[in-house]
């Protein structure tokens, strides 16, 4: 697979992208804890030109003091589609990427030609509890995202002790996560009620054991945005893309090719 | 030397099991372990021993400000200050608090240290804190902006304190158009402002800029605190231009005066063990949420070194760390001496309450060090 790793000018500010693979486009938005061309992504640029650009304040990214809320990400994303020439895409997000993809498909709906939202942070649900990953341990962490904690995947993706010289950029990323996901009560509380408006065809796409985001948030995006449809991702946590990255982009290119 | 008697105030009740059954003392220690009744005498026994430290001789007595936890009870320490404004006559009165950042009204805070300070006959001393990083949590506070925010606050409260209002007041995270604090404080331009910090680079660079005392925060080597003193003072010389005097560094020391070296540390172990076991109980992942602590701060070497008191396990450790300043009078005035010299200090704040402490032995601790080790100090190191 075609993969490459570029740095973009965009206002000014450097932003870190991952592209491969050819085919109608499609923009990727990542979630807090990974932002790396993954095997998910190789699966989809099989039938896709998949564009994955690394948000302000992680990995190489710089432009973090401009970023308050997710409005501000917003705004930044749309800078980096008219970067990249992408008039309208197809836009999956996972968690955080998925809380702005539907944010994005709010605001700019002629930007947005269909949306999959992943397991994805923004909406209220009374009385289910989000799991707080800032507060978790490595292996607290490792069993609110994952459906198997010890698997090879979970320890290498969230470790007990971060290598040396990595520690900068997960520290860095961990703040850029903290910005825009510590305390979000009024945007989701806006973002809940504003779901309605959405009119991309949309496909809610949620791992069956999610504990960091229960499914209870899978359902209230897949009922607040008109004609959505919900699929559940069997013997899967918060990242189905990771835990089963050719069963999800089969899910997803379906339904983007449907 | 200005010789501060400060007081944290304990919960000193957690159960011999607590441990066991709770991964914390702070932010998700369930409040029905507080007994009120208890806590009445608490806090009467607790503000005695600030009052007895005027009469011991003490220059300042202290209170502090933490939130949702079993380790201090002073959510609002201006409650205690303005109690201690008419329980005392002389001593000055610190408040470190206030933790700036978790309001989304610092005007508050000028308000009430303005207060204080009038009720006091101007002998306030502000503190002005970032707060722990639990304490983001505890205030629903995003850690990512508190440095952001307690700068602009302590901007804010000072311009309210020395400029004449109403003036509009127009930050990033505050923006109040009418700033006019009545009343004015006592002390003018306004009362003197210590800054407490656990030695990022961050709150170093901001006390050297505007030659606030700096008081290090007790609870790691006195090595580490001293390269802390040592790197606010290479700082000041190199980016300010001028030398530090010790007036502006503070040492906090647990201090516990016995008749002998046995008995003392036979009396003041438990406590300790107390406050490092349990009232210092708190996850890392509590302590350090992201963006509290800068990534510079948190990559310089210095960091690693640390070893907080809670994970240390012997008392060879706790004495050879100087975690706490333990013995008869002789013993303590010794190490006090040799701390100040090498600290290069002209404030102690000394803790004499520690942990589960009772009223009785903290009290007969205090007297100790006032009669036997607080002269020696005096005239060995003068303001």
């Amino acid at each position: 697979m075609v993969e490459q790793e570029v740095a973009l000018e965009v206002r000014g500010k450097t932003v870190q992208l991952w592209q491969g693979g050819d085919g109608p486009p499609l923009l990727y938005l990542h979630g807090a804890g990974l932002y790396i061309w993954m095997p998910v992504h190789n699966w989809l640029a099989g039938r896709r030109r998949v564009f994955l650009p690394v948000h302000p304040g992680f990995g190489e990214s710089g432009g973090f003091d401009e970023i308050e809320d997710i409005e501000d990400l917003v705004f930044h994303t749309v800078d980096v589609m008219d970067e990249l020439g992408l008039e309208q895409a197809d836009v999956v997000g996972l968690s955080l990427g998925g809380w702005l993809a539907a944010e994005l498909a709010l605001r700019h709906p002629q930007r947005v030609k269909r949306l999959v939202l992943v397991d994805a942070a923004g909406t209220r649900v009374a009385g289910v509890t989000r799991g707080n990953i800032f507060m978790a341990t490595p292996a607290k962490a490792r069993a609110l995202l994952f459906h198997d904690p010890a698997s090879r995947l979970a320890t290498t993706l969230v470790p007990d002790a971060v290598p040396p010289e990595r520690m900068e950029t997960v520290l860095r990323g961990r703040e850029a996560a903290a910005r825009l996901l510590w305390h979000p009560h009024v945007a989701q509380r806006k973002l809940t009620s504003r779901l309605g408006r959405i009119t991309a065809p949309t496909l809610v796409v949620w791992g069956s054991d999610d504990k960091l985001l229960p499914l209870a948030y899978g359902e209230a995006y897949a009922n607040g945005i008109p004609g959505a449809r919900l699929v559940v991702i069997e013997k899967s946590g918060h990242l189905p893309p990771f835990e089963h990255p050719e069963r999800f982009a089969d899910v997803v290119l379906s339904f983007l090719e449907a | 030397m200005q010789i501060v008697c400060f007081h944290l105030m304990p919960w000193p009740h957690l159960p011999a099991d607590f441990e066991q059954k709770h991964d914390s003392a702070w932010l998700t220690l369930p409040n029905t372990l507080f007994d009120p009744e208890r806590g009445r005498t608490l806090y009467t026994d607790y503000l005695d021993q600030l009052v007895a430290a005027e009469r011991l001789g003490f220059d300042v007595i202290g209170v502090n400000e933490h939130h949702q936890n079993a380790y201090g009870l002073m959510p609002s320490p201006n409650i205690m200050a303005a109690a201690l404004t008419k329980m005392t006559s002389r001593v000055k009165i610190l408040v470190l608090g206030s933790a700036l950042p978790l309001y989304d009204h610092p005007l508050r805070v000028a308000e009430e240290v303005a207060m204080l300070d009038v009720m006091s006959g101007g002998r306030m001393i502000a503190g002005m804190v970032v707060g722990l990083g639990v304490e983001a949590y505890s205030y629903e506070v995003n850690p990512t902006f508190m440095r952001e925010r307690y700068r602009e606050a302590h901007d804010l409260i000072v311009r309210a304190w020395t400029e004449p209002g109403p003036f509009h007041f127009e930050g990033k995270h505050y923006d109040f158009r009418f700033v006019n604090v009545w009343p004015r404080t006592y002390q003018q331009p306004h009362p003197p402002i210590w800054i407490p910090g656990s030695g990022s680079i961050e709150t170093i660079r901001f006390v050297a800029d505007r030659r606030y005392p700096f008081i290090a925060l007790p609870y790691s080597q006195f090595d580490v605190m001293c390269e802390h003193f040592d790197l606010l003072r290479e700082y000041a010389a190199s980016h300010c231009g001028y030398d530090v005097p010790p007036s502006q560094i503070g040492w906090p020391a647990m201090i516990y005066v016995g008749e002998t070296d046995t008995s003392a540390r036979e009396e003041f172990e438990p406590h300790f063990w107390y406050l490092a076991k349990k009232g210092l109980r708190l996850p890392r992942e509590y302590m350090f949420p992201p963006g509290h602590t800068s990534v510079e701060s948190q990559l310089r070497p210095g960091h690693a070194k640390r070893k907080f008191i809670s994970l240390i396990s012997s008392w060879k450790e706790a004495e050879e760390g100087g975690y706490a300043i333990v013995g008869s009078a002789e013993t303590v005035r010794q190490k006090l001496r040799e701390g100040i010299k090498r600290a290069g200090c002209g404030i102690i704040q000394g803790i004499f309450q520690v942990g589960s402490m009772p009223h009785a032995m903290t009290l007969a601790n205090m007297e100790r060090f006032a009669r036997h080790v607080m002269p020696a100090i005096r005239e060995e190191f003068p303001q």
